[in-house]
């Protein structure tokens, strides 16, 4: 199955610039990179039902655009991250007639996930004002995400390759006043185009594709940011990020980020 | 006045949001938690669901022996709880072992008390030595022993052999190909020593295997090269059809000179296990090769080892072995081209009834 986010997520871009066009006076454009902690958790049931943890760095690039009439933005999320678990400990691949599967292979270890997660994510909201200064956006996201792992069964090294395409309701109260922001966004996913490219060992189907409205794949975002402008053009943006997520085709499969980012944002 | 008005309204408002943002990362971070369930803490438990998992990552046959391996994990999983012992463990791992047939299945306590699966144990042997010896060989054995593999402080007798009919025909018996004697260099100095030989009679009866390259290197003597006989792949997932690519085993020939042509018996039995059934696949069929007795124990995937972290050893074997026409002999082993049984009324005639026909196909 092909995935058609690349199509979709062009599409929002000239939705956003058309919007940008024909916005009010009261509006500024934000670009913003920022990074800090993010701990993930997964739970996998590849290999075992074991759960994986790991902090690690993530890299945070947006672009936001509020207008009288309405917020928008675009973001990209990156983070990788070597997930360990040690439910196994104590286990191995060996007795007393000896060692029969590697302790390490790629450096990768038999409690190990390596993961990488990308994640782009595009949103148009209307804006509703509830006094001068707090004001609710309310609208859709349209996102994508690509995890790639690598993990350990027995001696083979095998990798997961997953995207998908999610749409759905976006809930974003925002307060400003003078040089300080706060804004809140809620979001969950209803409907999902996905495929996951299993590892070529997985068996003869070795690609699970399909779309999903709220059932084999759920995702939720919810997010808090607090920005504050050192100058008309120059600020700084703090963000705590919780990232949820969850198929169950062809098992289920959970991960939870969470993330806090600080970094700089440049406003126009 | 105005100015008054908006600080402290953007103070509330400030207030306001602080609040909101400790609650939300404070409900937030446990929230993980709320979605993703986490996994017991219990150590029985746990070593339930490495074992459970590891077999089925790791078994190839579960369609073969018709198991369902997840409604075992059903009907067993609400046996373990926190409080069961490793004791119990262990009894409920053999429940949940016996119904997969591979010969390699094994458990052992830490104690060292071991358990295996009991399918074989219903089938005679036909094999007595003390028959062998004292009505084919007129007591006239030779030993040739080795360094034990596992300790060598030991010594193993990996060969016993003799001879048949005014020196015409060899009899070599391999006890085990778990060694570093070279059984194929040692069989062929037997051989050119002794020109006038007509046969072999190779008996591997209860064998229970050892090192796959010995058999191969054995096998190669009378293949006369390297040749294909089997191929073998790997199980590398849970789902059924998750196997690496097959790869080709061969006969470990090194140019240096083999049986030939003349004729040669092998004698099989139902204790003929793993690198034991590689040779006999290997040499089966050969038209100078006659396989006399009864099938072979049919456990030809290499055995792996696992240890849990409560420290209860396992064996299971994690890939499919075919012959060179991809047919799977595991469990139902290699049936011989003459069956025949060593019963009671001949071994109180003092008859092998497997050698005599081995001697009359040579004699032939």
């Amino acid at each position: 199955m092909r995935l058609i986010q690349p199509r979709l997520v062009l599409i929002l871009f000239f939705l956003t610039i058309w919007t940008m066009r024909s916005s009010a006076q009261e509006s500024f454009h934000k670009l913003s990179l920022g990074t800090g902690w993010a701990g993930s958790t997964l739970k996998d049931k590849v290999i075992s039902s074991y759960i994986y943890k790991k902090n690690g760095i993530p890299i945070l690039l947006e672009y936001n655009y509020k207008g009288y009439h309405s917020f928008m933005g675009v973001r990209v999320y990156m983070l990788f991250n070597k997930l360990k678990t040690d439910e196994n400990k104590g286990f191995a691949y060996k007795g007393d007639l000896g060692n029969f599967v590697p302790d390490k292979i790629n450096g990768l270890t038999h409690s190990q996930v390596s993961c990488f997660t990308f994640q782009t994510r595009g949103y148009v909201l209307g804006r509703i004002y509830m006094d001068d200064r707090l004001s609710l956006g309310i609208g859709g996201f349209v996102q994508y995400d690509h995890v790639h792992k690598r993990f350990l069964v027995l001696s083979y090294e095998n990798k997961l390759k997953e995207g998908f395409f999610s749409i759905g309701p976006q809930l974003m109260p925002v307060y400003i006043s003078g040089p300080h922001e706060f804004q809140f966004a809620l979001s969950a996913s209803l409907l999902t185009v996905g495929a996951r490219k299993l590892a070529p060992d997985e068996g003869s189907t070795t690609r699970v594709s399909g779309t999903s409205f709220l059932k084999e794949y759920m995702g939720v975002e919810s997010r808090l940011t607090y920005s504050y402008s050192i100058s008309q053009t120059i600020g700084v943006d703090f963000n705590y990020i919780f990232y949820y997520y969850q198929y169950s085709k062809p098992r289920k499969e959970q991960m939870a980020i969470q993330n806090l980012t600080a970094g700089l944002s440049f406003m126009f | 006045m105005l100015l008054t008005c908006s600080v402290k309204r953007f103070q509330i408002h400030t207030y306001y949001y602080k609040v909101v943002l400790v609650l939300f990362v404070g409900v937030l971070s446990s929230c993980e938690k709320a979605f993703i369930e986490p996994n017991s803490d219990s150590s029985p438990e746990k070593n339930f669901e490495i074992f459970w998992n590891d077999i089925h990552n790791t078994y190839p046959f579960f369609s073969y022996d018709q198991v369902d391996w997840v409604a075992v994990y059903n009907a067993t999983r609400p046996l373990v709880n926190a409080s069961t012992t490793d004791d119990e463990l262990f009894e409920i791992f053999k429940s949940m072992l016996r119904p997969l047939l591979d010969g390699h299945i094994a458990l052992k306590k830490p104690s060292g008390q071991t358990w295996a699966n009991e399918r074989h144990y219903e089938y005679s042997s036909n094999y007595s030595f003390s028959l062998v010896r004292s009505r084919y060989l007129n007591n006239k054995v030779y030993h040739v022993t080795a360094p034990g593999y596992s300790d060598p402080s030991q010594t193993d007798t990996v060969i016993r052999y003799g001879f048949i009919n005014n020196n015409s025909i060899l009899y070599f018996n391999v006890g085990t190909f778990l060694t570093n004697l070279p059984i194929r260099d040692t069989l062929r100095n037997i051989v050119q020593r002794n020109p006038q030989l007509k046969g072999i009679i190779m008996d591997v009866r209860s064998n229970g295997g050892g090192i796959l390259s010995s058999a191969q290197r054995l096998a190669s003597y009378f293949t006369g090269t390297t040749e294909l006989y089997g191929y073998l792949k790997n199980k590398t997932g849970p789902l059924e059809d998750n196997f690496s690519e097959s790869y080709p085993l061969y006969t470990l020939g090194d140019g240096l000179g083999s049986y030939g042509s003349k004729p040669a018996a092998v004698l099989t039995n139902r204790f003929d296990f793993s690198a034991t059934e590689h040779f006999v696949m290997a040499v089966r069929d050969l038209p100078n090769v006659t396989t006399i007795g009864d099938t072979t124990g049919g456990a030809f995937s290499p055995v792996i080892q696992r240890t849990l972290p409560n420290g209860i050893q396992y064996t299971v074997v994690s890939s499919i072995t075919t012959d060179k026409h991809n047919r799977i002999f595991e469990k139902t082993g290699l049936a011989p081209e003459i069956y025949k049984e060593l019963t009671v009324t001949d071994f109180l005639a003092g008859k092998d009834p497997l050698l005599e026909i081995a001697i009359g196909k040579i004699e032939e």
